[in-house]
């Protein structure tokens, strides 16, 4: 609330009244000042004016007479009378009477009244008569009139006064009212007695009193309602506590609370304990028998004393003992759970029903239920009951692995399985597909194509990756050698440039295939190239040749901008994570556009990877990417369905 | 001879009235500009010259040429933008055919005073009078100098005479004789 409506009435009526004061003692004091003076000024020089009309006529008629004696006296009469200070007679400008009375004024001020005289019926001036007029009534009239409004500044004054008095007297039962109002609170009523005489007022009192009882009857009825809903809203609260983390058929802990439970867990025994065989249990006796064996199961486990004890899923519980185990006294302590779930009596109605559980478990310092998961599907293919997690299980895999994959490649380039895809690369401003990044893909034995994400990495560590390489540069080579208007690139790593084996291959090739103009090789930024001198060699060599260079993944690392001049690239193909989602994410786009900025101006072209929709692809088209590359545009396909025409062209193409 | 003529001199003083001068003066002086007081006065006269009437006894025929000589020297035969002829004539010769605009009597018997001033109420113009007295068979106005310059109005001739303008009455002190 602003100070202006916090003003108190009081204060504001009696401002009201000091304006109305100010504002009629500004207008009595500019009539006084403008009018006042003025007409009473104008009264006394009436006077004068009168007197020497009087005596003017006898003067003019003795003037004109010559009757100079005659003259004197009457200007002797006249200068005789008690108003008049003095007299003067002219004849033209000369002066030739003057007369002064003897009573000077009180002031020295007089008033000059200068009158014409004429011959008597006639026009002809004979002389003029100046009048000093004492201007003592008119300073006495003065006085008066400033006395009097001395006397009516002082009346306003009380009147002011009064009126504050008046108004602060009649408003106190408000103010006194607003007091008593400004500490109430409903429990404890205010006492408000009528002590206005006036109704207006009264009537608020009253108002305000019975609004006070209205108020403490609402008040507390919704005390009232506030507790029981305060109750309410507590249980229900508490109920859906319950419900989100409790199973509702065992009311054992949900899978949310145990997963919550277990980021806090450190040294224990974790272990999954599932029922074999659960669902012959449905089938048989059906699923109403099926719940009553998961409640008793709970209801068995919560008995043995574990420290917690979840049901994490359909037929699935966790248990967890927090202390310290090794691999023997796990052991013991699953099989005596195991012996123990199978000594119990499990029953639906009359049928008696002997479950068997499958149990894996972690003793790792901290255990997760993905080791313990591990635990039980290592048990079931070993068809085992119990099994505890094992470390050494995942080195194993990956070495299994790695030998598979190994084995995969060596098979491969042996049956030839290991081709190349090719995916468009489409020339935004040309309007049509310029060429094709030549993918390397291993095809399995059944047909499946992997990507070289899968194998890639691990083929690198191999004396099979130049070979790999080969393959695709030969296949490469061999097809675009007809198709010259397209051109299409090879994505080429370190290794592939240090090994000089590799790099005479590929001269070979292009002089066998003429493609020198239509080759890119595609370098990753990631790879530190420019700390090579080998890369550098290999592209001045390449770029002799009529080669082109491609960065790729740009934007990923610390770009050093330096070596695309050294190098003299010819392309930026902008990683795919600044493009996908470039149409929702402004900082992307700020990205991607300093890099196209940059590469327009050193005259490099870019291509956008990853366009994986319409928004991607008119986004790129709007920042003034060259070519772009991606799913929507295509997807990558063997050689032989490569220029196989697309049935529906992407919208933003 | 010479005693002769010494003789009727003598008694032509002896039969003479006396005149004060100074009197006569402010008289010449002031009685014609009175006479402008009258109302309507120049309309009256356009084009005709105002004629004032010295009236005399035949004995005060020397008195009566200086009267005449004295008034057209102040005023140059004009009086306002008139013409100003001043005569002068004997109570005896006067009569009504005798035209005048004013009559300034000098010093006359009572019958000589009356017979003028009945001629200059035939013809309702103002009659000066020299001598106080003579307001008392008629006279308009006469004028005195004592302390002061004194102009008096006979109010029981005022039926006889043109209004003067108002200012003259201001000044002026009435009698009634």
């Amino acid at each position: 609330m602003s100070n202006k409506s916090q003003r108190s009435l009081s204060t504001t009526l009696t401002g009201y009244v000091a304006i109305m004061g100010i504002v009629i003692l500004s207008a009595t004091f500019f009539l006084f000042e403008h009018y006042g003076k003025k007409v009473l000024y104008d009264i006394e020089k009436e006077k004068a004016d009168l007197i020497t009309q009087m005596f003017a006529p006898q003067i003019g008629v003795n003037l004109y007479l010559g009757m100079e004696d005659r003259v004197i006296e009457v200007l002797e009469q006249l200068v005789h009378q008690k108003e008049v200070a003095g007299v003067n007679l002219y004849r033209g400008s000369e002066k030739i009477h003057s007369y002064q009375n003897e009573k000077k004024t009180d002031t020295g001020d007089v008033i000059k009244v200068l009158t014409p005289i004429y011959q008597p019926g006639g026009t002809r001036q004979l002389g003029k008569l100046e009048l000093l007029y004492k201007s003592d009534n008119y300073q006495r009239m003065l006085t008066q009139l400033t006395r009097m409004l001395l006397i009516f500044i002082v009346a306003l004054a009380f009147f002011y006064l009064f009126m504050v008095y008046l108004i602060r007297r009649r408003l106190y039962p408000l103010k006194k009212l607003a007091n008593s109002l400004a500490n109430y609170d409903a429990q404890n009523p205010v006492s408000i007695e009528r002590s206005s005489q006036d109704r207006e007022i009264g009537q608020i009192e009253e108002a305000v009193g019975t609004m006070q009882e209205k108020i403490g009857e609402y008040t507390e009825k919704l005390t009232h309602m506030n507790e029981s809903l305060y109750t309410q809203v507590e249980e229900k609260t508490k109920a859906l506590w319950e419900q989100l983390y409790t199973d509702s058929l065992t009311g054992l802990p949900n899978r949310k609370a145990m997963m919550e439970d277990l980021l806090r867990l450190d040294t224990a025994l974790l272990a999954i304990v599932n029922i074999d065989d659960f669902t012959e249990i449905n089938d048989l006796y059906g699923h109403h028998a099926g719940d009553e064996i998961l409640k008793q199961l709970g209801a068995k486990l919560t008995s043995m004393g574990f420290d917690k004890v979840y049901r994490a899923s359909g037929d699935e519980y966790v248990i967890v003992i927090k202390k310290a185990f090794t691999s023997e006294s796990a052991m013991i302590e699953l099989k005596r759970l195991r012996e123990a779930i199978g000594r119990s009596k499990f029953a639906f109605e009359e049928n008696q029903i002997d479950l068997r559980v499958s149990i894996g478990a972690s003793i790792e310092y901290v255990p997760t239920i993905e080791q313990a998961d591990m635990a039980l599907k290592e048990a079931r293919k070993q068809r085992v009951p119990l099994m505890l997690f094992s470390p050494n299980w995942r080195l194993e895999k990956r070495y299994k692995e790695n030998i598979e994959w190994i084995s995969e490649i060596k098979s491969a380039l042996k049956e030839g399985r290991i081709v190349t895809y090719g995916q468009p690369l489409y020339d935004l401003r040309q309007k049509r597909v310029k060429g094709y990044e030549m993918l390397m893909r291993l095809v399995k034995r059944d047909g499946t194509v992997v990507s070289p994400f899968h194998f890639l990495p691990l083929a690198q560590k191999t004396h099979y990756y130049p070979e790999m390489t080969r393959r695709v540069v030969e296949q490469s080579c061999a097809y675009f050698a007809d198709r010259k208007d397209l051109t299409f690139s090879i994505n080429l790593s370190v290794e592939d440039i240090l090994n000089t084996e590799t790099i005479e291959f590929i001269k070979t090739k292009i002089e066998e295939y003429h493609v020198s103009n239509r080759i890119i090789f595609e370098l990753l930024e990631s790879e530190n190239i420019e700390l090579y001198p080998e890369v550098a060699a290999f592209v001045e060599e390449m770029k002799n040749l009529g080669c082109q260079i491609a960065i790729d993944d740009f934007g990923t690392g610390y770009s050093n901008f330096s070596y695309l001049m050294t190098l003299k690239v010819d392309f930026l193909k902008i990683d795919g994570s600044l493009i996908k989602n470039i149409h929702r994410d402004r900082n992307l786009e700020v990205i991607a556009e300093t890099i196209i900025d940059f590469a327009h101006k050193l005259n490099i072209k870019t291509v956008a990877e990853f366009v994986s929709n319409d928004q991607v692809c008119h986004k790129a088209h709007q920042m003034g990417v060259d070519i772009v590359q991606g799913y929507h545009i295509d997807e990558p396909k063997p050689l032989n369905e490569l220029e196989k025409p697309r049935e529906n062209l992407p919208v933003c193409l | 001879m010479r005693l002769i003529v010494s003789l009727l001199i003598l008694a032509h003083a002896v039969w003479a009235y006396n005149y004060n001068d100074i009197l006569l003066n402010v008289q010449s002086r002031i009685y014609p500009k009175i006479l402008l007081l009258e109302e309507n006065f120049m309309q009256r006269h356009q084009n005709r010259p105002v004629v004032l009437t010295v009236v005399h006894e035949k004995e005060d025929d020397g008195i009566a040429a200086q009267v005449v000589q004295k008034i057209n020297e102040i005023y140059g035969k004009k009086l306002g933008d008139l013409p100003f002829v001043v005569e002068n004539i004997t109570f005896d010769d006067i009569d009504t055919h005798h035209r005048s605009d004013a009559y300034y009597l000098l010093k006359g018997s009572e019958e000589d005073i009356k017979k003028a001033v009945q001629v200059a109420r035939k013809q309702k113009v103002p009659v000066f009078v020299y001598d106080f007295d003579d307001l008392a068979y008629g006279g308009t106005i006469a004028l005195t100098v004592r302390r002061t310059t004194v102009i008096y109005m006979n109010r029981k001739a005022m039926p006889w005479i043109p209004r003067f303008n108002q200012a003259l009455y201001a000044i002026v002190r009435f009698i009634d004789v």
